[in-house]
């Protein structure tokens, strides 16, 4: 479990441009939940989660994960990774070791484990993200395709074994075949590790679809928090905050401008359909 | 002085073009672009769309003279990219916007950036700092003129890089994935750049991987391994919707609804490629069957 | 830490000095660093200070921003001021068993100190006043003369300019390639030299990736935008001498010239 409570981080504190970051931000996320974060560039996504990891340290405010204090100064570093990992928008870019291997295991090494642990974490990792042991644990990361090297760099992290995975727009970037391959890798690792997953991206779609939790940042304030079926039922909030909508409720949305509302709120392709053939197939074949 | 080598009204010729290179680890020969052919009208707007490693860019950076053809040819305005001594009349007649907003800005300051193609075609000073204007304008751009790119926005840079390219007066920028860093703000200011700098009367080819920005473009392309899979107008070329999930591409967002929708036994017609059109012939449909 | 270092970067403003020839404002300079070693003398220093404040008055750059620029070196200041105060032979002031301090060598330490201030202050006030850009502009100028010996002028500045540019860049991807290490357990902060160094290559070598992707895009990007060297090219800013260098010449001139006036006569 994570508890956050009234977070504050300051960039460029006691300067004339002084920015609040995040701004006495505080919830909790429950054991295995999938929390999706969405929030303009700029609204305090990125130094909310970094301070997950502890990588960044609060101006004020409190972080639990598991009754562990991670804010606090005596608190191991090793202890917060164990629980928390992080994978920052482009991974890849991280990538250093000459093999697959060594670079996976690079994080699991980082913490002392022995080699025979770290070698079965490392294929645990790779079966994780779909990439093969066999094939590619030996060759150069910097070989690999686009898509590829971002599994193994997310591997990288999945190999610490964390109980909280956090991820930064996982999918930036690549083309639709590997943007679908990298969501289903996730809710397969989270189907296989029972791991809290925090998922940070604009693409309101993929949130919709995925989360149990929607948190909306903006300007440093956690703005709203709730099911993706009222996060998103707001849509006059979203859009005062410039934000959008999955692109199925969009489209609902509108139907329902035309005189054809649902009754309920439609977030994936697969409800839209589904309302759609009810309402507008000739026979009702739907039901 | 420019010479009228307009003979007919394609802008772009590519013809039987090839391009191979040999891949680093095995010396092996890979063929990125295999016999492609493709002509593209003045002031038309052209979608690429495939798979990485298609070889969509690859076929770009040709265009451009950026890469030389390993067989067939590419003339653009009259002039081969071949020919070395027309290479400055090549890269001037065709702009490029490139993924990465960060890796294409030469300047700490905007205005100086945005100098730099003129500052290389030679335009006397006076006239550039009018590019400038213009150009920065165009992109609404023109009160950060004096700005350091790093502060802007992933969007605002790729809006500079474009300025910098509409600053050299092309009649073609080829815009290669240039919304792919970008947040959905970003993306659609760029898009709007690039819709408006076609209602101007340049051509632009835009390679992408977002399908709902092809929608609008006069005629998709889709690669597939160095060739062409598909070729046509986004209501031609989207009523393949089986072939192009076989490619490994996703159909826009009222494609793919209305092709589900088709499978359930709902009778939708072809050729509906937004939402709003989708949602209006169902409506439409059903008050009219009533 | 690296937020510190005046030297080398520009405050914005208006002045005439602002406004100077940056090609003139490096060559004042340069005689500036020269006048700084033919002056011996206490009213030779306070020649050179009032000139120094009197230009600093005029660029309406806060005395306190430049003298923030003195901090990193203020250590190597201080060691040689002390270095200077026991080392020099001379008339002994004070004596605490084997440490001596001479008439001399506080002369000496005083006068050494003060010339790297204001050294250091002098060369701050032209980076201060002049953008990055006029300054790569203002050196290309000046090495023109040297082509012909081969010395690729426009190359080198060129070079200063794409550095200028993706400084910050570089900084940030430092900064995100290590806190996404720091994620995967590394440590860059405790260990021995050793163990630190070896830290490093987690940082270093996706850092030189990094790098090398930059210069092959934005190459490609330059190439693409018609960039063939400085043949042919014209400039947006070109360097124009106009009258306020000239009086900025007769002043220096002027400066100058009082200077040896005063070591001769004094």
């Amino acid at each position: 479990m994570i508890r956050v409570e009234n977070l504050t981080h300051v960039y460029n504190k006691g300067l004339a441009y002084e920015t609040k970051a995040v701004d006495d931000v505080s919830f909790t996320v429950e054991d295995g939940a999938f929390i999706g974060i969405i929030g303009h560039t700029g609204s305090g996504k990125s130094t909310l989660i970094q301070h997950l990891n502890g990588i960044l340290k609060p101006d004020s405010g409190k972080i639990f994960v598991d009754d562990i204090e991670i804010t606090n100064k005596k608190t191991k570093m090793a202890e917060i990774r164990k629980k928390v990992g992080l994978v920052f928008q482009y991974p890849e870019y991280q990538l250093f070791e000459e093999t697959v291997y060594k670079d996976i295991a690079f994080g699991p090494k980082n913490l002392g484990l022995s080699d025979d642990e770290v070698d079965f974490r490392v294929k645990e990792a790779m079966a994780l993200v779909n990439i093969s042991f066999d094939e590619f644990a030996e060759r150069s990361p910097f070989e690999l395709s686009g898509g590829q090297k971002r599994r193994v760099a997310i591997a990288g992290v999945i190999a610490m074994k964390p109980a909280v995975l956090i991820l930064d727009e996982p999918s930036a970037g690549l083309d639709p075949k590997a943007h679908t391959d990298i969501l289903n890798m996730i809710s397969m690792i989270r189907k296989q590790t029972g791991n809290t997953i925090i998922l940070v991206s604009h693409n309101m779609g993929d949130i919709a679809q995925l989360s149990d939790l929607v948190f909306v940042m903006d300007h440093g304030k956690l703005a709203s928090a709730g099911p993706p079926s009222e996060v998103f039922a707001d849509t006059a909030f979203l859009q005062g905050i410039g934000l959008g909508l999955p692109p199925a409720t969009e489209m609902a949305h509108y139907l329902a401008a035309r005189g054809c509302a649902a009754d309920n709120i439609i977030l994936t392709r697969d409800e839209l359909v589904d309302f759609l053939a009810e309402t507008f197939g000739s026979g009702g074949e739907a039901k | 002085m420019e010479i009228e080598k307009k003979n007919d009204n394609s802008i772009i010729n590519i013809r039987d073009l090839v391009f191979e290179y040999t891949r680093e680890e095995d010396d092996g020969v890979v063929c990125a672009v295999d016999h492609v052919s493709i002509e593209v009208p003045r002031g038309s707007f052209t979608s690429i769309i495939g798979r990485n490693g298609s070889g969509k860019s690859t076929l770009a950076k040709n265009v451009n003279a950026l890469l030389l053809p390993s067989g067939g040819s590419i003339i653009v305005d009259g002039y081969d990219t071949a020919d070395e001594s027309v290479l400055w009349e090549v890269r001037r007649r065709v702009g490029m916007v490139f993924q990465n907003p960060d890796n294409q800005l030469v300047s700490a300051v905007v205005e100086d950036d945005v100098a730099f193609g003129p500052e290389n075609l030679g335009i006397p000073p006076d006239e550039i700092r009018t590019r400038i204007k213009d150009a920065l304008n165009a992109v609404d751009m023109y009160e950060h003129r004096k700005m350091a790119p790093h502060l802007l926005s992933g969007g605002q840079k790729q809006r500079v890089a474009i300025a910098g390219v509409i600053a050299m007066r092309p009649a073609i920028i080829i815009f290669d994935e240039p919304t792919a860093m970008l947040d959905p703000q970003g993306r659609g200011e760029v898009m709007n750049i690039l819709e408006k700098l076609h209602a101007d009367g340049i051509t632009v080819v835009l390679i992408t991987h977002f399908m709902e920005e092809t929608i609008g473009s006069d005629r998709i392309i889709i690669m597939d391994r160095g060739e062409i899979a598909l070729d046509g107008t986004p209501r031609e070329v989207f009523e393949n919707t089986a072939e192009i999930e076989a490619l490994g591409l996703r159909l826009p967002f009222a494609v793919e609804i209305a092709a589900r929708l088709r499978a359930r036994g709902v009778f939708v017609p072809q050729g509906l490629l937004s939402m709003r059109e989708l949602a209006d012939d169902l409506v439409a449909r059903k008050e009219g069957a009533r | 830490m690296i937020r510190d270092i005046t030297l080398g970067q520009y405050y914005p403003g208006y002045s005439v000095i602002h406004k100077l020839d940056p090609r003139m404002k490096i060559i004042v300079t340069m005689f500036y660093i020269a006048s700084l070693f033919i002056i011996e003398d206490f009213y030779g220093y306070v020649l050179i200070v009032l000139a120094v404040a009197a230009i600093t008055a005029v660029s309406r750059v806060p005395v306190r921003f430049m003298l923030r620029g003195l901090k990193p070196v203020m250590i190597i200041i201080l060691f040689t001021f002390v270095l200077n105060m026991l080392m020099t032979p001379g008339t002994i002031l004070w004596q605490w068993k084997f440490i001596k301090i001479t008439e001399e060598g506080l002369y000496n330490a005083v006068y050494l100190a003060l010339r790297l201030i204001l050294l250091i202050i002098g060369s701050s006030l032209l980076t201060l006043t002049t953008k990055p850009m006029k300054l790569t502009d203002g050196i290309e100028s000046l090495l023109k003369p040297f082509k012909k010996l081969g010395l690729p002028a426009h190359e080198l500045a060129m070079m200063m300019t794409i550095a200028l540019r993706f400084i910050p860049t570089l900084l940030e991807e430092t900064d995100k390639i290590m806190k996404a290490q720091q994620a995967r357990g590394a440590d860059f902060e405790s260990g021995g030299l050793l163990k630190r160094a070896k830290a490093l290559i987690p940082l270093l070598v996706p850092l030189f990736v990094g790098a090398f992707r930059i210069a092959q895009e934005l190459a490609m990007a330059m190439e693409a935008r018609c960039y063939r060297g400085g043949e042919g090219r014209t400039k947006l800013n070109a360097l124009k001498f106009r009258r306020r260098d000239a009086v900025a010449v007769l002043l220096t001139a002027a400066y100058i010239g009082i200077l040896i006036a005063e070591r001769v006569l004094l």
